[in-house]
C-alpha cells in the first residue's frame, strides 16, 4: 500500500537527530508563548521567519508546525491556572478550567486539558493522512479559472466565519489583497503603487507587514491595557483525574475532536472557533447545563480537544491546495515561499519528503507535547512572573534584528514602525488584520490566475461559469455571502460567538 | 475603555469606530485608484496592469462607504482615546533602531531600544530594567554577532 510507503518515508524525515530536535524546539517554543499571555503563534512564527532562512526546509516548516499545536497545549496551562487565555483559542477554558482550579483540582483540569489535545491530535494527523492525498490529487485537475474561483471561496468563507463585523472583514481582504499587489507586475514590468521607493519594487515584505501587524501593534495595544494576572499559586497536586473524571470528559473529547476536526478544514475556521462551538455543544448536550462555569470537567475537556484538532486540520487546505486557511496558515506559506518552495497540489508529489516528514511531525510532536508538559508546568508557571512590560521589550527587540537580518536592510525596520501605526489604529478601530494577510498572499494568486483564465478562454468572461468546478465554487461563494447578509443567520452569529 | 463625550451626539458619531474605518478605507481606494489612472487595462484576452487594482479599489470604495453608512447610523462604539504615551515611543524606539544600528553598533543601538521603548509603559523600575536589558545585549552579541555571524557592527564604528 502506497500510504504506507509514504509514512514511512515521514518517518525517516523525522527520525533524523536534527529534524526531531526542530521539532522539539518548536513545540516548547509553541508551548512557551502559548502560555505567555500577549504573545500568540502568529507573532512568534513571524519572528521566527528570519531565522528558518538558515534552517533546512522540513526543519523550518516542522519547527512552524510545531509552534502553532504547541501553543494550542501552553494556552490551556494558563487559562486553568490565571484565569487569562494565553491564546484565543483558549479564552472559553478559562470558564471551567480556573473554576476547577479554584476548587482545587488545577491538576485534573490539566491532564484531562493535556490528554484530551493529545488524543485530538492523533485523530487529526489520521484524518490529514486519509483526506489530503485524494484532495491533492483532484486539485491538480483545476484550472485557473477554477483556482480563481476556489480562492474567493476561501476569502469570503475566511470572513463569514470570522468574528466582528463583516463589512469590514471584506474591506480588510480586498486592502490585503492591494497590498500583496504592490510591487513590479511580474507580466508586463510596471511598478505599481510604489511612490518612487526603492524597496517597494520588489513588492511589501511579508514579514515586515506580519511583524508589524501582529507583533508591534500588540505591544503597543498591551502595554497601553495592563492585565491583571490571577495567579492560582496553591500547589498543583493530584494530577491524576478521578475516575468519574475520565467517565465524563471522554464523550466530550470525543465530540470536541470530532467538531474541530471538520471545522478546522473550512478556511477562517481554526482554533478558536472550534473552542467556542465545542463548548457550545457540550452545553446544549449535557445533562446539567447550569452546572457550566462552576468547574465542569467537560467544559476543559471538549474545547481542548477541539482547539487542537482543528489547528492541526486548517494545514489541509493549506497543504493541498495551497489556500492560507487563517493567518497562521499565512505564516506557513510565507515560510515555505522563503525556501522557494511553492505551496499547492504540487507539493506532495515533488516534495513527498516535505509533506510526510511535516505529517509525522505533527504526531510525534503531540506525543513531546504530552510527555514533556505535564513535568515541566512548574516552569512555565514561574515564567508566568516575567512582567509583560519587559517581555515587550525582548519582542520588540526580536522584531527589529529578525527584519534587519533578512536584508541587511535598514529601511525595512522603518517598514515595521509604519505597519506597527497601521495595526494600532486597526486594533482601537476594530478592524481584524487576519483577513488582511489572507488577501495578502492570495493577491498576486488571483490576479495570475485571473490573467492566465482569460487568456486560455480568448477574453471571453464566460469561462469562470462554463466550467463545472468554477461554476460551483462560485455558486457556494454566493450562496454564502447571500446568507450572511440575510439577517436571521446574521444574528446566529452573532449569539454564537457571544456564547 | 475610556467613553466618549456624549451618549450618541453627532460629535461622537463621528468620531465612531466604523466612521472612521469607513473614512480610512474610502481614502485608500481614493488615492489607489488615482495612482492607478495611468495604469494601461489592455484588451480582456490581455488584460494589463491596470484592471486588477481598478476592480480592488471600486470595491474597496464601496465598502469603505458601507462601513461608513454603519458608522452614522451610530452602531458602534467611539474610537476613544489613543493610547499615545506607548504608541509614541514603541515607534520612536523602532525607528532610532533602523537609524541608527549600522552605525551605532549593537550595544548601543539594542540598549537603546529597550530603554526607549520601557518609557512607553508607565512603570518604572530601573534597576530590574537595567539587568534584563543587560542580559538581552549580551544574548544578542553572542546569538546573532558571533553565533549567526551577522554582519552588524558590535561597536560603533
Amino acid at each position: 500500500m502506497d500510504l504506507f510507503a509514504n509514512l514511512a518515508l515521514g518517518f525517516s524525515v523525522i527520525f533524523s537527530p536534527t529534524t526531531l530536535l526542530f521539532c522539539l524546539v518548536g513545540v516548547v517554543l509553541g508551548t512557551a508563548i502559548g502560555v505567555l499571555p500577549g504573545l500568540g503563534p502568529v507573532a512568534t512564527m513571524a519572528l521566527l521567519l528570519p531565522v528558518t532562512y538558515y534552517l533546512p526546509p522540513e526543519g523550518a516548516l516542522i519547527m512552524l508546525a510545531g509552534i502553532y499545536y504547541g501553543a494550542q497545549y501552553g494556552g490551556s496551562t494558563t487559562a486553568i491556572l490565571v484565569n487569562l487565555p494565553g491564546e484565543s483559542s483558549s479564552v472559553i477554558t478559562c470558564l471551567d478550567g480556573h473554576a476547577m482550579a479554584k476548587n482545587g483540582r488545577a491538576g485534573a483540569a490539566l491532564a484531562i486539558a493535556a490528554l484530551g489535545s493529545f488524543f485530538a491530535g492523533c485523530v487529526a494527523t489520521v484524518a490529514i493522512v486519509l483526506f489530503a492525498p485524494p484532495l491533492s490529487a483532484m486539485a491538480q485537475q483545476f484550472g485557473p479559472a477554477d483556482y480563481f474561483s476556489l480562492m474567493l471561496l476561501g476569502l469570503i468563507t475566511a470572513v463569514v466565519l470570522a468574528r466582528g463585523s463583516l463589512l469590514k472583514a471584506l474591506a480588510m481582504i480586498v486592502l490585503g489583497l492591494l497590498l500583496g499587489i504592490v510591487g513590479t507586475d511580474v507580466n508586463t514590468g510596471t511598478a505599481r503603487y510604489t511612490f518612487g521607493i526603492g524597496m517597494l519594487f520588489d513588492g511589501i515584505g511579508f514579514v515586515p507587514l506580519a511583524m508589524g501587524l501582529f507583533g508591534v501593534a500588540e505591544i503597543i495595544h498591551n502595554l497601553a491595557n495592563p492585565e491583571r494576572r490571577d495567579l492560582v499559586t496553591a500547589k498543583v497536586k493530584g494530577l491524576w483525574p478521578t475516575r468519574e473524571d475520565f467517565r465524563a470528559a471522554w464523550p466530550a473529547v470525543l465530540r470536541g475532536t470530532g467538531l474541530g476536526t471538520l471545522l478546522g478544514c473550512l478556511p477562517g475556521g481554526g482554533a478558536t472557533l472550534s473552542a467556542f462551538s465545542s463548548y457550545t455543544l457540550e452545553k446544549k448536550v449535557s445533562r446539567y447545563p447550569e452546572k457550566f462555569g462552576t468547574g465542569v470537567i467537560e467544559g476543559v475537556a471538549a474545547p481542548e480537544s477541539a482547539n487542537n484538532a482543528a489547528s492541526q486540520t486548517s494545514f489541509i487546505p493549506m497543504l493541498t491546495l495551497g489556500i492560507p486557511s487563517n493567518s497562521v496558515m499565512a505564516m506557513m506559506i510565507g515560510g515555505m515561499m522563503i525556501h522557494g518552495i511553492v505551496p499547492g497540489p504540487l507539493v506532495m508529489t515533488e516534495r513527498p519528503e516535505l509533506f510526510w516528514g511535516m505529517i509525522v511531525s505533527m504526531w510525534v510532536g503531540n506525543l513531546m507535547l504530552l510527555v514533556f508538559n505535564l513535568p515541566m508546568i512548574g516552569m512555565w508557571v514561574r515564567m508566568l512572573l516575567l512582567p509583560y512590560r519587559l517581555l515587550a521589550l525582548a519582542i520588540l527587540f526580536f522584531c527589529c534584528i529578525g527584519v534587519y537580518s533578512l536584508n541587511n536592510s535598514a529601511t525595512e525596520v522603518l517598514f515595521i514602525a509604519f505597519f506597527g501605526v497601521v495595526g494600532y489604529l486597526f486594533i482601537r478601530l476594530e478592524c481584524e488584520p487576519a483577513p488582511l494577510l489572507l488577501g495578502f498572499i492570495l493577491g498576486p494568486l488571483m490576479e495570475a490566475n485571473l490573467r492566465r483564465a482569460l487568456l486560455l478562454s480568448r477574453g471571453d468572461p464566460m469561462v469562470f461559469i462554463e466550467r463545472p468546478i468554477s461554476l460551483g465554487l462560485l455558486i457556494a461563494s454566493a450562496v454564502l455571502l447571500l446568507f450572511v447578509i440575510l439577517p436571521v443567520v446574521g444574528k446566529m452569529r452573532e449569539t454564537a460567538f457571544q456564547e | 475603555m475610556q467613553v466618549g463625550s456624549g451618549q450618541a451626539g453627532g460629535r461622537s458619531r463621528l468620531l465612531s469606530q466604523d466612521f472612521l474605518a469607513g473614512l480610512f478605507f474610502c481614502t485608500v481606494a481614493l488615492v489607489g485608484l488615482w495612482v492607478a489612472r495611468d495604469y494601461p487595462v489592455g484588451t480582456a484576452m490581455r488584460i494589463d496592469t491596470g484592471v486588477f487594482p481598478r476592480l480592488l479599489c471600486w470595491t474597496l470604495l464601496l465598502l469603505g462607504i458601507g462601513i461608513l453608512v454603519n458608522g452614522l447610523r451610530g452602531s458602534t462604539g467611539p474610537v476613544g482615546r489613543l493610547a499615545l504615551r506607548p504608541f509614541f515611543f514603541v515607534l520612536l524606539a523602532v525607528i532610532f533602531f533602523g537609524l541608527f544600528i549600522e552605525k551605532l553598533g549593537m550595544v548601543i543601538t539594542v540598549a537603546g531600544l529597550m530603554v526607549i521603548a520601557s518609557l512607553g509603559s508607565p512603570e518604572r523600575h530601573w534597576r530590574v530594567l537595567a539587568v534584563f536589558v543587560a542580559l538581552v545585549v549580551t544574548a544578542a552579541v553572542v546569538i546573532f554577532a558571533w553565533g549567526l555571524g551577522l554582519p552588524i557592527p558590535v561597536w560603533p564604528v
